[in-house]
């Protein structure tokens, strides 16, 4: 890692760490927060019940999100992919749709985040296939767009047969994603294989240096690629589809981070992007989390609305850059 | 002259008309009572189940088949139900069409179709209910039904325990929603002698209340309705989240009522004021007969 990425990486620790504790303290009377225990009893509950599970899931999805986005756009060379554009966010929450309406995850709580990581799964190795066929970018956004209506209709339909009057009230959290209100319960159903799914990203960032030459390079240079892409694949959905499972889909993290960091750290390797946007991720989701409940908004907002509202001019930018790219 | 023929005429007419008064009463048909009811509202079909004479065919919504939002299910699935569709409704041929807002596409078809369209919004208060039982029992042709209903429930309500003295309440609906200023469930609370403390929290954007300012300001009761039945739902993890279940240790203070008995007034409101004065009485409160 150059010095310039170090300075990156431990900036952006910094900001996590910053982000965290106004995120735990924000709006709380400090004073009886650190005083004596003679304060109220119930600020320590919401320090600790409520607002730590929602900090730690914002960080934690958003490191999967950054990470996931990084890797995908390398693997697929492609500077749009990212999992909430894709689909793979929409495959998960039809997944965890499934798990959580069917009442299979009343009856074991880990079927939630399994569920999420199935329904990423499968779309992610649809999206492999389609690329693998050597389309071109804008085939493989538009199959994308196409899987991610196909699945966010799945979601709609799914909730619209579950027998509950709420059904559709909800929708809106799966389809825009919110850590609002998360316990910790959901955080250690989540944040185990979200992390193990970021670690498996950053182990498999070497490789896919390689790739970076090409793939006909990189398979004469001894890669082996399918192989590669399986382990991409797997562990792509594993650091999206459980955080989908506890907080619904929240879009444009893993797209607008990896461009973020290749700006400031002025480098595309994968072994900087995918740790360096794991990092950034988890800050950026953190802060939006912060927005959207912030005291300048007359109403909280979801989590999804701030992170559409940062992302989509982002990636309008960068696909019109694209399309100039090719022009030229 | 000329200005006292028509007085004659005109008196001529009122004499008439004063003479044949008592024969055309008689005469006419009386005022026709509609046999044939299309309801489009979940609150408008608890109504007519409540006042309609059995003869009377309907239509009511298939919400009111659902015994998780309504109390009369059983007695609606007898009926015919609809979906709201304009086409379902003159399928029906209905002499009356009872909404609750004039504000559908359906309605507006419905009158430029011309069928008789009357508007009953759902009760905010139980005044409000009062009246509506009054409007549509001279539709029916039902008053002595209609006024017996509303006695029926001021004397259940009456002899209900209430507590001595106010204490806060809160009614929560699934999700952590805060019901509306203006819904029935206020007048759940007073029954019973609790203060509805809705004004003192403020909603988000959807309708809800923040975990937050209900753990960090509890009320004394947490009136938490519930749909019971259903599938599983974010909603119910809302009351289930472990900082809630710390703040109200005494699970007595959280108090379950199937919504469907307060969505809409009727008699069954009664029920739910039954309901709310035992799970009072059960948690410890102080109550007067």
């Amino acid at each position: 890692m150059n010095a310039r990425a170090g300075r990156w990486a431990v900036l952006g620790l910094g900001a996590c760490t910053l982000l965290l504790a106004i995120s735990l303290c924000a709006g709380l009377p400090l004073a009886e927060l650190f005083g004596s225990h003679q304060g109220d009893s119930k600020l320590g509950l919401v320090v600790l019940e409520i607002r730590l599970p929602r900090a730690l899931l914002a960080l934690v999805i958003g490191a999967g999100l950054g990470a996931a986005g990084a890797a995908l756009q390398a693997l697929l060379r492609n500077p749009l992919a990212e999992p909430g554009v894709l689909g793979i966010s929409a495959g998960a929450a039809a997944g965890a749709v499934l798990a959580f309406y069917s009442g299979l995850s009343l009856t074991f709580a880990p079927l939630l985040p399994l569920g999420g990581f199935i329904g990423a799964l499968l779309v992610t190795v649809v999206l492999s296939m389609l690329a693998a066929r050597a389309t071109s970018t804008t085939t493989l956004l538009l199959a994308g767009l196409a899987l991610n209506s196909l699945l966010g209709a799945v979601v709609a339909l799914l909730l619209s047969l579950a027998p509950n009057p709420y059904a559709l009230y909800e929708l809106y959290f799966w389809l825009m994603g919110s850590v609002t209100d998360r316990s910790l319960l959901h955080l250690a159903l989540a944040a185990p294989p979200l992390l193990v799914g970021i670690a498996l990203l950053v182990r498999e960032a070497r490789p896919m240096e390689v790739l970076a030459l090409g793939e006909e390079t990189a398979v004469s240079l001894g890669l082996d690629l399918p192989r590669l892409r399986q382990r991409v694949i797997f562990a792509t959905a594993l650091a999206v589809g459980p955080g989908v499972a506890v907080a619904g889909a929240i879009a444009f993290v893993g797209m607008l981070v990896p461009h973020l960091v290749r700006a400031l750290v002025g480098s595309a390797r994968p072994r900087l992007l995918i740790p360096l946007s794991a990092i950034g991720g988890g800050a950026l989701t953190l802060l939006a989390d912060l927005l959207s409940r912030s005291p300048l908004l007359p109403v909280e907002l979801k989590l999804g609305v701030i992170t559409a509202l940062l992302g989509a001019p982002a990636f309008l930018l960068v696909a019109l850059r694209l399309r100039e790219g090719v022009a030229r | 002259m000329s200005s006292s023929r028509p007085r004659g005429v005109a008196a001529r007419l009122i004499r008439a008309g004063l003479f044949f008064l008592p024969a055309l009463v008689l005469a006419a048909p009386l005022p026709a009572t509609p046999d044939r009811i299309v309801s489009l509202n979940l609150c408008t079909d608890s109504l007519l189940l409540e006042l309609a004479p059995t003869n009377v065919s309907l239509s009511l919504t298939r919400l009111s088949r659902d015994p998780r939002l309504s109390p009369l299910a059983a007695e609606a699935a007898r009926h015919a139900s609809n979906d709201g569709l304009a086409e379902q409704v003159v399928a029906f041929k209905p002499q009356l069409v009872l909404a609750a807002s004039d504000s559908s596409p359906a309605i507006q078809l419905l009158r430029e179709l011309g069928y008789r369209v009357e508007i009953f919004a759902p009760a905010n208060r139980l005044a409000d209910y009062q009246r509506a039982l009054h409007r549509l029992a001279g539709l029916l042709g039902s008053e002595q039904t209609g006024v017996g209903l509303w006695s029926q429930l001021q004397e259940r309500l009456s002899t209900l325990p209430r507590l001595v003295t106010p204490e806060r309440a809160l009614m929560l609906s699934g999700n952590g929603y805060l019901p509306d200023e203006g819904s029935l469930s206020r007048e759940l609370l007073a029954t019973v002698g609790l203060e509805d403390a809705r004004a003192r929290y403020v909603r988000t954007a959807q309708g809800t209340l923040p975990l937050e300012a209900l753990v960090r300001h509890p009320p004394s009761w947490l009136v938490a309705g519930i749909a019971p039945g259903g599938a599983p739902s974010l909603a119910g993890e809302y009351l289930g989240h472990p900082a809630l279940q710390a703040v109200f240790a005494d699970s007595s203070r959280v108090i379950p009522l199937p919504e469907a008995l307060f969505t809409c007034a009727g008699s069954h409101f009664a029920d739910a004021a039954a309901a709310l004065s035992q799970a009072l009485v059960r948690g410890g409160a102080r109550m007067q007969p």
